[in-house]
């Protein structure tokens, strides 16, 4: 079933979205509708653009549910979580060089490949713990990480980035 | 719905000849398949084609211009080793790769969308297609996606297009790819697209028919084998039947562009000439594309002749996949 988010999943996504990430300035929790399976684990966020706003309520008496559409946002988990999506890493990755996206991590040719492999990198980067948008040094987009601080066996701390959804994705999940 | 010669056209193909047997041995066909080719195309020809078909396809690209300047994604694969050429004749967009130092589909850059691995005709097809009009765009056959993704690239993602898929193992595969090539402006259904309820609704149609893969034998030599006769009467059917819910869901005056990547006119020319028979509203537009002009006879069965404005690529002539391709238009009364 296709239908307008509720304002509790939209209060979810803007809790990530321009809490957690401290994106400002842009619009991106009007409009949005979500795909909810019965019984499915999550339900699917997506942000329509007019022409498909548009051709789905002239079509709302035929029935049909689509498969997907437009900007793919994120899921919500049933058990309340928000994660983005691949396409929302692109969408807002022009926002990290103009400063509206706060939360934003650059990585090297080394370790952007490490990145696309899904694996955990050791961040020289001081930011805080949390989600981050990460890009390559050309500014795109490589997907979603969380980081998070560790204590080392010496005493000190060293900050850690883990993988949520990387753009390898595409690869490993096989098309 | 069927064409009305189509049993009398696969009974004589199964009437192999000693040089059809020949030959199919010799190269691992079903025989009946070489028997139409020797039908079409002579003896010289046969063996030009099955020769050609012995050479696996290169790899080719569709670059994503919608994201990336062409010259540049050209530079920066060739600055890690890649070797492109331009393949002009066929996309404005499409290079060949001469060299590569790693698997094309697994480069940063192809995570990135900025490509799309594509056979050269294949990514010709869409340039035939009707993009400059006001309204929806329908493709209904869509998944993998190559297509679909290169008409939201085409018209720079501002027209709508709906996307029709019935597989659901290929439906990911597809929403996948407009993703990674970042396109908005679209809907994906999964259905049969026969059923869908939208008659009249689409300024264009793309119907990139499900078939029996026979232009492909270069990338999959299983298909010298893997239908039959009566397969090929089911694919063909299926085809009559998606071609004639095209035509009812274009509105009048637009128009549909039907293409299936097989070498047999069972499931291109007497398709085309099957819905000219049924439809008094439907008529054939030339096509501007590098290819051949199709059989009009073909086992003795002539064809309407507006089926010779509709084109055809063979693997031996073009140098690549072997697909046929026709617009039918829909004519306003």
């Amino acid at each position: 079933m296709l239908r307008p988010a509720s304002g509790k999943e939209i209060e979810i996504i803007k809790n990530i979205i321009y809490g957690e990430l401290q994106l400002r300035g842009v619009d991106l929790t009007s409009d949005l509708l979500v795909l909810d399976v019965p019984g499915g684990s999550h339900i699917d966020i997506f942000k329509p653009p007019p022409s498909v706003k548009r051709f789905l309520s002239l079509n709302l008496s035929v029935g049909l549910t689509p498969y997907s559409l437009g900007l793919y946002i994120g899921f919500i988990a049933r058990r309340g979580v928000f994660v983005p999506s691949l396409p929302l890493a692109h969408e807002l990755a022009p926002y990290c060089a103009s400063g509206n996206l706060a939360r934003c991590v650059y990585l090297p040719p080394g370790l952007e490949a490490k990145f696309l492999y899904g694996k955990k990198i050791i961040l020289k980067d001081n930011i805080s713990d949390g989600l981050v948008l990460v890009l390559n040094t050309l500014r795109e987009a490589l997907g979603w990480a969380v980081v998070e601080s560790l204590n080392n066996k010496y005493g000190g701390q060293k900050r850690l980035l883990r993988p949520v959804r990387d753009l390898g994705w595409y690869l490993r999940r096989g098309g | 719905m069927e064409h009305p010669k189509i049993k009398h056209v696969l009974s004589r193909a199964s009437q192999v000849s000693e040089k059809a047997r020949l030959l199919a041995g010799k190269y691992g066909y079903r025989p009946f398949m070489v028997q139409r080719y020797l039908e079409i195309l002579g003896e010289e020809e046969t063996l030009r084609l099955l020769e050609a078909n012995e050479k696996p396809l290169p790899v080719t690209l569709r670059c994503n211009s919608y994201l990336v300047d062409c010259r540049d994604l050209k530079e920066r694969l060739e600055r890690k080793g890649f070797r492109l050429e331009p393949l002009r004749e066929f996309s404005p967009h499409g290079f060949i790769v001469r060299r590569a130092p790693h698997p094309a589909g697994a480069t940063h850059e192809y995570l990135q969308g900025y490509y799309y691995l594509q056979g050269p005709v294949s990514m010709s097809i869409v340039h035939a297609m009707d993009l400059d009009v006001d309204g929806p765009l329908l493709d209904m056959a869509a998944a993998p996606g190559g297509k679909a993704t290169q008409i939201l690239q085409l018209t720079g993602d501002s027209r709508l297009l709906v996307a029709v898929e019935k597989s659901k193992r290929r439906i990911k595969a597809l929403r996948s790819n407009l993703q990674r090539m970042r396109f908005k402006n679209y809907i994906i259904y999964r259905l049969d697209s026969r059923r869908l309820p939208f008659n009249n609704a689409f300024a264009s149609v793309l119907l990139d028919a499900p078939s029996t893969g026979e232009g492909i034998i270069r990338k999959d030599p299983r298909r010298k084998t893997s239908r039959s006769p009566e397969d090929l009467l089911e694919i063909h059917r299926l085809q009559v039947e998606m071609l004639y819910r095209a035509l009812d869901y274009v509105r009048p005056g637009g128009s549909v562009l039907y293409a299936t990547c097989s070498l047999g006119p069972e499931e291109g020319e007497l398709v085309i000439d099957t819905i000219l028979r049924l439809r008094e509203d439907v008529t054939i537009d030339p096509i501007s594309l590098p290819a051949s002009e199709p059989p009009t006879e073909y086992f003795g069965v002539k064809l309407d002749s507006r089926v010779s404005l509709c084109r055809r690529f063979w693997p031996h002539r073009q140098g690549y996949e072997g697909f046929f391709a026709c617009k039918v238009r829909r004519v306003e009364r």
